[in-house]
């Protein structure tokens, strides 16, 4: 039978054991006023000092913990706490924390599954649940692209036999808002998630808790949009295409041919006049941008 | 000791860690500084500003690599993607040797963030010397190991931390990062003299030191990096200097960050004991 106690760490299943209830123990959510939940083997895992019980010793790293990915899913996901507003944010994101810890060595991935979690989450009120899964994507999408690998660049020396490919660093999306309009005129994004070895944020029960500032609430209209999130010189910033735009760029995706593409495109010819003009604006545009790219040989 | 084999021989002097407040100044000022210490779990990535500053600061300065996410302590296997990544960074970089941290954070492939204390047992001891040798060996470049500062101690454990990290970096044969303020932190929390620990570490194996600000609240001091260090910090690496000898220095100030020259300017203090230690420790 296993034993209950940690008093003796003598091989590496013991180490494991200790280690286990320790993270089960500072992983509980945290309660009212970010207090640690009483854990009786707390007793049994850490011994007191002269200042603090062993309940007390836990519940700096149990905050530590609480306050770090939450203020990671704070800054990535700022547009879905303004739309949700923080009491129901706050609540979302600790059931997410807790069905999903993060099983990356970085905070950067510790969101990967939150579109989808909001979508199916009953605690998101249902009028703003596509909402709220929409501006997640693009902001998922916003850390995607802002560390993506660059592209190979096509060249003058790139032949017609060249396999297209969209640029890594751009997403495409089909949405029902315009969720990114929550994030114009805020400076373009950048993953703010710098590790440092040993930081903390404020954990300590006598210091005020450092909650992340209240933004305005911002409502957003239905509206049919087709959205690029994508790099440019270092820079995260959106675009917004046409219905054809987006097909088009949809279609190379797919096929890693602009030859392919065109032919399979079906255009609203009756918005596009001078299509070949219009087709050759769209390549320059895309270009410039470096949205276009050569495969890279594997 | 200066120029050891567990900093590749090298004597790299006063270092800053590179943080984002500042890269527009570093980049765009290019100041005289010894060496840069970059937390390279921020740097693998496959793409994007962050590998493109770096590549703009490696053209000028040189990098040492600092992790928080191998955690010696875990005894489960490291990420293999994780190490994949890291020795390319190690290439990218050519750093003379990579440091993290004496703890644990992940437990059945779940990741706490943070670098958790160690039951000092020799069972622990043995775990983490084991996993040591194997990133060491792997990443072929020579691994130090930094002592933590730590807010809990367990039950189980049977010797102080300065034996485990004895323990530790003898079965590993790695060198040691000497953290001299998480051992004034630590020796604050747990009530033991930080001149002893400093004394009783094999100083023959320090590589590298660190020096940085806490925050002391009623009950117990939290390892911030938010502010200078305090005087009696500084009195501990002074100390430190003279037993291990003239050793690469780097100042941690990763909260409230100042403008880079205040940072360096703070950085630069350790050079009045630096400069006037023989090379060989006394």
């Amino acid at each position: 039978m296993q034993s209950k106690t940690f008093d003796k760490i003598d091989s590496v299943a013991d180490l494991k054991r200790l280690q286990r209830a320790f993270a089960d123990v500072i992983r509980r959510p945290l309660q009212l006023d970010d207090a640690m939940a009483a854990d009786r083997r707390s007793d049994a895992i850490v011994v007191p000092n002269e200042t603090l019980s062993p309940h007390q010793r836990l519940e700096l790293y149990a905050q530590q913990y609480w306050w770090r990915i939450r203020d990671s899913l704070y800054e990535d996901f700022s547009g879905v706490r303004n739309i949700l507003g923080d009491t129901c944010f706050i609540k979302v994101a600790n059931a997410y924390l807790v069905k999903y810890p993060s099983r990356s060595f970085t905070l950067r991935n510790l969101g990967d599954r939150f579109p989808r979690f909001l979508r199916g989450s009953r605690d998101v009120p249902s009028s703003l649940r596509q909402l709220a899964f929409e501006t997640a994507t693009v902001e998922w999408d916003k850390i995607e692209v802002f560390d993506a690998v660059s592209g190979q660049p096509l060249t003058a020396t790139s032949s017609a036999r060249t396999k297209i490919v969209l640029s890594p660093a751009l997403r495409l999306r089909s949405l029902r808002y315009p969720a990114h309009s929550v994030f114009v005129g805020q400076k373009s994004a950048g993953s703010d998630h710098e590790q440092t070895s040993n930081m903390l944020a404020n954990n300590n029960a006598d210091v005020t808790v450092s909650k992340p500032k209240r933004l305005k609430r911002f409502s957003v209209r239905k509206r049919s949009t087709y959205l690029a999130t994508h790099r440019y010189r270092g820079q995260v910033y959106f675009k917004e295409l046409t219905k054809d735009e987006f097909n088009l760029l949809r279609l190379i995706e797919k096929s890693n041919s602009i030859t392919t593409a065109l032919r399979k495109w079906r255009p609203s010819k009756a918005k596009i006049s001078n299509l070949e003009v219009t087709v050759a604006a769209m390549f320059q545009e895309w270009g410039s941008l470096g949205w276009l790219c050569a495969k890279r040989s594997s | 000791m200066p120029a050891n084999r567990f900093n590749n021989f090298t004597d790299l002097g006063v270092g800053i860690g590179l943080r984002v407040p500042h890269y527009q100044h570093i980049l765009s000022q290019k100041p005289t500084v010894d060496w840069f210490e970059i937390i390279s779990e921020n740097f693998l990535v496959d793409g994007g500003r962050p590998r493109e500053v770096l590549d703009q600061i490696l053209e000028q300065y040189q990098v040492v690599m600092h992790g928080v996410s191998l955690y010696f302590g875990s005894p489960e296997k490291p990420n293999r993607e994780h190490l994949k990544r890291l020795k390319a960074l190690v290439k990218l970089t050519k750093t003379p040797w990579i440091g993290d941290h004496l703890c644990w954070g992940s437990v059945d492939g779940t990741y706490t963030h943070d670098l958790l204390p160690l039951p000092y047992t020799s069972a622990t001891a043995k775990a983490a010397a084991d996993k040591i040798k194997f990133i060491q060996e792997y990443l072929e470049v020579p691994v130090v190991v930094e002592n933590l500062s730590s807010y809990a101690e367990f039950k189980a454990s049977t010797m102080t931390e300065w034996e485990f990290l004895n323990e530790v970096v003898e079965a590993a044969d790695c060198g040691i990062l000497l953290d001299v303020n998480n051992i004034f932190v630590s020796s604050q929390n747990h009530g033991f003299d930080p001149y002893h620990y400093i004394n009783s570490v094999p100083h023959h194996r320090v590589a590298q030191m660190h020096i940085a600000g806490h925050s002391k609240f009623d009950r117990f001091v939290i390892d911030t990096h938010d502010s200078r260090p305090i005087d009696a910090v500084w009195k501990l690496y002074a100390h430190a200097i003279k037993c291990v000898g003239r050793t690469a220095t780097l100042l941690e100030w990763d909260a409230k960050v100042p403008a880079f020259e205040e940072v360096k300017a703070e950085a630069d203090k350790s050079r009045q004991w630096l400069d006037s230690v023989p090379d060989k420790a006394s």
